[in-house]
């Protein structure tokens, strides 16, 4: 279930994995690159349904669901970060777009970063919230958390520590009903949930990001990957990490004005 | 007939904005094309399987109802009209001059409404399920399904959801097979019970009639069994065909022997 926004739209586009699901903005006025988007594993673009209606005023706004996300066909075996990061670079072919600012959302700042590797003549800037560089201890931690299939039973115990690795995550003011909003999305992927969290765990980022020559603003709001994001700072060449420590999870529905405002002084001045 | 077809994902517009629609389309279409509308409160997603069989020879296509799925949702609470309104949108979206429909539970109704909507258009129905309620049973449904599940911090509102719909799993479903279809089923919010309101407030005795073309109700074992059974009075060139043995998941446990009984009906 979709409600409508005033700019928002989705289509579907032919990818290296299979169909990848789009959700869209745009308006008359386009001032500035478009901004792509890329979200938080295990979720999709529908999490950047509102924020994209607002910063569509005077761009072009692209939240694809990651394959294996939302409604995107999953590949037939595990991407690494890399991977996942060329299906969104085709994606920057086939819809002929010139030059991008790239966001991204823990998961999904892997993404950024390495497509901003990956395409440097493409990408101009990035806002990274979350930028986690793990060390081992992080690693066993997440692994631990969310490595694994939680199997579905008949009873429906199984929903209970699915639903726990939302509400119990959750950020300030994201309420149980907007728990719930996510929810869907957290279970959509099936058994194949850990794929995009198992290539972020496995990624070195600080690799990445001593390779990208473009501006980079690491957002550093409070989650389970705050402390390594933490450190992302001494490895940008480019970039400055901003700490949001009033910030969390459900950002983008509690605090989609002020996320906008934020982008939008990182990216237009 | 070709081997089973891919099923693929696509938008039309409609008119409560954007309907999301599952399409599967043969590389020589020899029939007349397919609409399945699904049950409240899930989606196409219940049609997957079946579209790849039934798709072999024909295009046949499976729309998110509004509300539901990936379909935009309406502001304010639809009725059954509204829904065939928006499912009428998506049969000329896709040109189809004449069609055959096939509807699940509240999908049925929905194909009932096109098919008075459109007699011109529409040549056939297969229903699955066509309930006749008793004034207690239909308070019950209402009571049981016409309700939001709100959400509880220790999410006891998920399993509440989860036991409604398992109850009436049908033979050969396993937890993972409801799995892949709870994502649609808990979502929706508020407007999550839209879709089964508009059905509880349709009645078949005063509609039903209305219809001159063919139609196949699919009787399984499933929670509209007993008063799907009070409809044959009611048709006025259809008949129904019990299926005891069948409940919810025969399109994917039994897809073959299913598309044998529907391609008799529909092409014969």
């Amino acid at each position: 279930m979709v409600d409508r926004r005033q700019r928002v739209r989705r289509t579907y586009v032919q990818g290296r994995f299979g169909q990848m699901h789009l959700w869209t903005a745009k308006s008359a006025t386009t001032k500035h690159p478009a901004l792509l988007c890329f979200h938080v594993s295990p979720l999709s673009g529908h999490s950047f349904a509102d924020f994209i209606d607002q910063m569509s005023e005077d761009r072009l706004c692209i939240a694809p669901d990651t394959p294996g996300y939302g409604y995107s066909d999953a590949p037939d075996e595990p991407p690494d970060i890399s991977g996942y990061a060329a299906a969104m670079s085709d994606l920057l072919d086939s819809l002929e777009i010139e030059q991008a600012d790239v966001m991204g959302y823990a998961t999904g700042s892997f993404l950024a970063a390495e497509l901003a590797r990956q395409r440097p003549d493409k990408i101009r800037r990035l806002v990274l919230f979350s930028a986690p560089v793990f060390n081992e201890e992080d690693r066993a931690i997440l692994r631990g958390r969310f490595g694994d299939v939680i199997q579905p039973v008949s009873n429906g115990s199984h929903l209970i520590p699915l639903w726990h690795q939302v509400f119990d995550g959750r950020g300030p003011n994201q309420t149980v009903e907007l728990c719930m909003f996510v929810y869907p999305e957290h279970i959509r992927a099936g058994d194949k949930k850990p794929w995009a969290p198992a290539a972020a765990f496995n990624c070195h980022l600080e690799t990445i990001l001593e390779q990208v020559d473009q501006p980079v603003l690491v957002a550093n709001i409070k989650t389970e990957v705050h402390n390594p994001s933490i450190r992302a700072g001494q490895y940008l060449k480019n970039g400055k990490v901003l700490e949001l420590t009033d910030w969390g999870h459900g950002f983008l529905q509690t605090r989609t004005a002020d996320t906008v405002s934020l982008v939008r002084e990182f990216l237009d001045t | 007939m070709t081997g089973n077809v891919s099923v693929e994902r696509s938008y039309v517009d409609g008119g409560y904005g954007q309907m999301h629609v599952r399409v599967a389309r043969p590389e020589k279409p020899t029939k007349r094309p397919l609409m399945c509308f699904h049950l409240s409160p899930i989606s196409g997603i219940v049609y997957e399987t079946w579209l790849r069989e039934i798709g072999r020879d024909r295009i046949a296509i499976a729309p998110d109802t509004p509300g539901y799925g990936m379909s935009d949702a309406p502001d304010k609470p639809p009725e059954i009209a509204d829904f065939a309104r928006a499912h009428g949108d998506v049969m000329n979206a896709f040109d189809f001059k004449e069609v055959d429909l096939m509807g699940y539970h509240t999908g049925s109704k929905i194909s009932v409404e096109l098919a008075r909507q459109h007699p011109d258009r529409i040549k056939h129905l297969v229903l699955i399920s066509a309930p006749v309620y008793t004034e207690e049973e239909l308070a019950k449904q209402y009571k049981d399904m016409g309700n939001v599940t709100a959400p509880q911090e220790d999410g006891s509102h998920l399993i509440k959801m989860w036991k409604a719909i398992w109850k009436w799993c049908g033979p050969g479903q396993t937890p993972a097979d409801l799995m892949r279809q709870f994502p649609d089923i808990v979502q929706g919010g508020e407007k999550k019970p839209w879709g089964h309101r508009a059905a509880f407030s349709y009645t078949y005795p005063e509609t039903i009639g209305d219809v001159d073309a063919p139609i196949l109700v699919l009787n399984t074992n499933d929670d509209l069994v007993v008063p799907t059974r009070r409809i044959k009075p009611y048709l006025k060139n259809g008949k129904v065909l019990e299926l005891p043995q069948w409940g919810h998941g025969f399109l994917d446990y039994h897809t073959k022997a299913a598309a044998e009984i529907v391609r008799n009906f529909l092409d014969n």
